[in-house]
């Protein structure tokens, strides 16, 4: 079958930041997200959990399948947005089947 | 002085209490002992349309006396100032740098539903009826103690934190301060029970009412599941901050029952303003923290919360409170 290349980003934040960085991801011009909730984790900050009440240390991902272009404004803005807070950011090459899509 | 014992270890063996123990010892132990997260945010969310609602009947069943506006605004003053307090507390006796001292200080400022919640529900057990308003002044405490935090981690800071934040998490974070889901819920359920009054209470009581209890048990026993794997952090605070979070509830609930005294309002009503003042808040704070003060450490402010305050207040402070109450206003 042929497959289309693009670009993957992943980024890994705080719940209460999710907004901002949807906001973004719309503004710069990608065509969709998903956002997955998470279970538990640790890093650099410690260690985290979904279930602790206030929701503060919650982590979400959110999956945005784009143009090599969009995925570089993504994550440099991405980057500058995040400095000073937890996050991952990820960029991978992926292949998609339905180009039109992304 | 028997009196103070007798009340206090009857507070220690109710089932709220040792459902919070049943929990803590549980993770303690490891047990996979578990409240799936999104049903813990659905008894949160019931026991503030608990709370809420039967505040606003009680509203309705007795009406307002001349201190209900004196009381809400103790209520936001008290929040909005005794962060200052805490905050110095912290910075003489702590080695937390200023952002964290005002981060933990905006939650010792602001107020914990559960807490306040198990203040009442200890308060009819020993048959001490409080105004129904004291919910509104709950709600009236949840934010102020969130500003003044920020501007004291504020004046600390240059403009390196400022321009990260921009205008649309400006707006974000007006939303989290002022239309939190706690406080909309709390103000509507009060608004709602005040409305439609025993009517109301008659239609929904089976729900809202008679299992409240039972509800609060069960959102205790995640409170001690998450209180042991918090506690496991303590380790990592120094002495001081650990003593921070028994003292400042003892100096915040004693301002507060003093000032409920002097506003003339009754033992049940001090006795939760004292309630509310040394509890500190563990929902609507810290959200606000992650988003206006990335800085700041939420292992610090949770687990002290969480932890060490709430488990005191739980067990220790709701009865002392009270005590204090009754000595200064008596019945």
């Amino acid at each position: 079958m042929h497959t289309h290349p693009k670009k993957k980003v992943e980024i890994i934040v705080e719940r209460p930041l999710l907004p901002a960085v949807l906001d973004l991801v719309d503004t710069l011009g990608a065509t969709g997200y998903t956002v997955f909730s998470t279970e538990r984790g640790r890093g650099q900050s410690g260690s985290w959990k979904a279930d602790d009440i206030s929701g503060a240390s919650d982590r979400v991902m959110v999956l945005v399948i784009t143009s090599k272009e969009v995925a570089d404004r993504i994550v440099s803005r991405a980057y500058e947005l995040l400095e000073s807070y937890t996050a991952i950011v990820l960029l991978s090459d992926v292949a998609v089947v339905r180009r039109d899509h992304f | 002085m028997a009196d103070i014992a007798s009340v206090a270890a009857g507070n220690l063996l109710s089932p709220m209490v040792l459902f919070f123990a049943l929990g803590f010892l549980a993770a303690t132990a490891r047990s996979d002992l578990q409240v799936p997260e999104a049903v813990a945010k659905a008894l949160a969310l019931y026991l503030m349309m608990g709370i809420g609602f039967k505040g606003g009947v009680e509203l309705s069943r007795y009406g307002a006396d001349g201190t209900l506006l004196a009381a809400i605004a103790a209520g936001a003053v008290l929040s909005g100032l005794l962060p200052i307090l805490a905050f110095g507390l912290l910075r003489v006796f702590t080695r937390l740098s200023r952002i964290d001292a005002a981060a933990v200080a905006a939650h010792y400022g602001s107020i914990s539903v559960v807490t306040f919640v198990a203040g009442s529900e200890f308060l009819s057990l020993l048959g001490v009826r409080y105004e129904g308003y004291m919910v509104a002044v709950m709600a009236v405490m949840e934010t102020p103690a969130i500003v003044t935090g920020l501007l004291l981690a504020r004046t600390g800071i240059g403009p390196s934190v400022a321009p990260s934040l921009g205008l649309g998490r400006g707006r974000q974070l007006f939303r989290e301060i002022f239309l939190n889901g706690s406080v909309v819920l709390l103000v509507g359920a009060f608004a709602i029970g005040a409305v439609t009054g025993d009517t109301g209470m008659t239609a929904v009581g089976p729900f809202l009412d008679e299992p409240f209890k039972g509800v609060l048990c069960l959102f205790l026993l995640d409170m001690g599941l998450v209180a042991a794997s918090r506690f496991r952090s303590v380790t990592t605070l120094s002495a001081g901050a650990v003593a921070y979070a028994i003292v400042m509830p003892l100096i915040g609930a004693s301002i507060g029952v003093l000032t409920g005294s002097m506003i003339g309002l009754g033992v049940g009503e001090a006795a939760l303003l004292g309630i509310l003042c040394g509890s500190a808040s563990y929902i609507a704070v810290p959200a606000a923290m992650r988003l206006a003060l990335p800085e700041a450490s939420p292992a610090i402010y949770l687990t002290l919360s969480l932890a060490i305050t709430f488990p005191f207040n739980l067990s220790v402070g709701i009865p002392l409170y009270y005590t204090m109450a009754n000595a200064l206003i008596g019945p």
